[in-house]
């Protein structure tokens, strides 16, 4: 029996076709792709502003993380939110939406990579750390004459992260999962006072981030 | 003759309900235990993330069920492999994913998302997150309005991605064909794997049964045949994971010379099934998970029931017959549009040894 040159090409594109589409679920399949929120509470006692502070993230205090740590391909930070749980002025009165007006001229969030020590092989907590030079510091969040009312538990002013500090992310995050979240705080608008003081502040800063597993 | 041949094909019917029904009726008493630190998905979400890859699953299990060969009524026995695959609808990339209570009163939490690049400031229903075909998914942020228990639990969500597939590979086929003088096919399929202390069985039967010259509609015409056809899947694994699968329809078959055939059919399927398993509650008063999905929270048992996009399938193809064996292409018009490619190897007598 004879086979067609037509019939026997279009078998072999079909075979070529199915296994090359096999080939490709196989690696689709290979990596999962999930988004996890870290919730970060900066919780501030007789904070005065203008003012800079950081806190300090060290991934591997966080279970999603370390379940998945060995198996990361990626990590790329997809959206960042901050919003205000709590603030009381200086005279014990807390702030109420209905009632007070507070407008902070300019309001920065900062990324800053973290690395241990020189000669500090097992760090165990931030004292442990310093700033890591060799990479930049990445903008997260800026708002300028940010009003308190509108920052008052509410959610909605959501930064997409670029793809500039996500990659940054990915290559840094599996070696050293460590870095600084940095708020810096400008003036009220209207200070005439060096400092103005808060009895209480009680922020929320919300980070989605992507992880890629191989499996 | 024709009650007679009713007969045969009752029997047959009969003996393979038979052999179904055993394997129904055989079941497990072991659960399959997860870590309580499995909180990516609810219940609901997962069976809505999966489902896609069900449908795959069906529409890869009912095909090759006719076609192969014009059933004349010669004996043969033949081995049979077919690979398929499906393009991937848009449709199929998403579902409404579960959200969590709270989330709908404004007193509790305040909610925000980003949707095609507007910032919303409440849930959007339906929540459109990807299933495992689809693409990026969508943070819910969540800011309570109480810092204490229980409004506090109602924190920012996220979910799963998809996995970017455009086109899927099928589960590939193999069975054995045997056709009857009764001018009839029976599909065997089977498969076991035993898993940790449990057994992985999978097993098809299936009857392609030629009715054209029942009713006399062309005579017994060797180039042309009118059939029904039936097959029923099972896929079970322990007590945790039940799967089974049915089609049934209608195909009309063309032979021209010695080689070529061609054929088209309509199908009904259907597919059900369940999988559950429960969470390791060892220490859950003290070590108490953090989410906003009383399921997660709870550490409940994860039930999904298994359901498929694909009810009807239009199929058409054809089948080239050598001295040995035959190759097929087939296209099926289904919810998952489908290619499929087999080749069959005929043991003993030749099918197109005349």
């Amino acid at each position: 029996m004879k086979i067609s040159r037509t019939k026997f090409a279009v078998v072999v594109f079909m075979s070529l076709l199915l296994t090359s589409c096999y080939t490709d679920v196989i690696n689709s399949f290979q990596n999962f792709r999930f988004q996890i929120p870290f919730y970060f509470y900066l919780n501030y006692i007789d904070k005065s502003i203008p003012d800079t502070s950081r806190i300090f993230v060290n991934l591997n205090n966080y279970d999603e993380f370390l379940k998945h740590r060995d198996e990361l391909a990626s990590a790329e930070i997809v959206q960042f939110n901050y919003w205000v749980d709590s603030l009381v002025f200086s005279n014990n009165v807390a702030f109420d939406p209905e009632r007070d007006s507070l407008i902070i001229e300019n309001v920065r969030f900062v990324l800053i990579f973290a690395r241990p020590k020189s000669g500090i092989v097992n760090p165990k907590d931030s004292s442990d750390f310093e700033e890591d030079t060799t990479l930049p510091r990445f903008v997260l969040g800026e708002f300028y004459n940010l009003d308190i009312r509108d920052f008052y538990r509410q959610p909605h002013h959501i930064k997409i992260i670029s793809n500039e500090i996500s990659q940054v992310l990915t290559e840094v995050v599996r070696s050293r999962p460590y870095f600084y979240l940095s708020s810096e705080y400008g003036k009220v608008l209207g200070q005439t006072t060096t400092k103005k003081y808060f009895s209480l502040v009680n922020v929320r800063i919300d980070i989605v981030i992507r992880f890629t597993i191989s499996l | 003759m024709l009650k007679g041949k009713l007969n045969f094909a009752f029997k047959t019917f009969f003996m393979m309900a038979s052999i179904l029904t055993l394997g129904f009726c055989f079941s497990y008493s072991k659960d399959i235990v997860i870590s309580r630190d499995f909180v990516l998905f609810t219940s609901k979400n997962l069976e809505g993330y999966i489902k896609p890859i069900f449908t795959t699953l069906e529409q890869s299990l009912n095909t090759t069920l006719f076609g192969t060969s014009l059933p004349d009524g010669k004996f043969c026995f033949i081995l049979n492999l077919s690979v398929s695959g499906m393009i991937i609808p848009d449709a199929q990339k998403t579902f409404d994913a579960e959200v969590p209570d709270g989330f709908f009163n404004d007193s509790v939490t305040q909610v925000a998302q980003i949707r095609n690049g507007e910032v919303r400031r409440s849930v959007v229903k339906p929540n459109i997150q990807p299933t495992i075909y689809g693409r990026s998914s969508t943070p819910i942020f969540s800011a309570p309005q109480s810092h204490t228990y229980p409004d506090s639990i109602y924190k920012t969500i996220a979910y799963p991605e998809g996995l970017h597939i455009d086109f899927m590979a099928g589960l590939p086929v193999l069975q054995a064909i045997v056709e009857t003088p009764l001018k009839n096919e029976i599909r065997f399929r089977f498969f076991s794997l035993p898993i940790q202390d449990e057994t992985f069985v999978y097993l098809t039967i299936g009857l392609n049964q030629r009715v054209d010259d029942w009713f006399n509609l062309f005579g017994f015409d060797k180039n042309k045949a009118i059939s029904v056809h039936f097959a029923l899947h099972r896929m079970y694994y322990g007590n945790s994971f039940d799967l089974t699968s049915y089609a049934i329809g209608i195909n009309a078959m063309q032979r021209w010379g010695n080689t070529l055939i061609g054929y088209v059919g309509l199908q009904y399927e259907d597919f059900g099934g369940k999988f559950r398993a429960v969470k390791d509650t060892t220490g859950l008063k003290e070590n108490v998970i953090n989410s906003p999905f009383p399921e997660l929270r709870q550490a409940k048992p994860i039930v999904i029931s298994f359901n498929s996009y694909t009810k009807f399938q239009a199929k058409g193809g054809f089948t080239l017959t050598f001295y040995i064996g035959f190759l097929n292409f087939e296209l099926s018009y289904a919810s998952q549009p489908m290619i499929s490619l087999g080749f069959g190897l005929f043991i003993g007598t030749k099918k197109n040894e005349n």
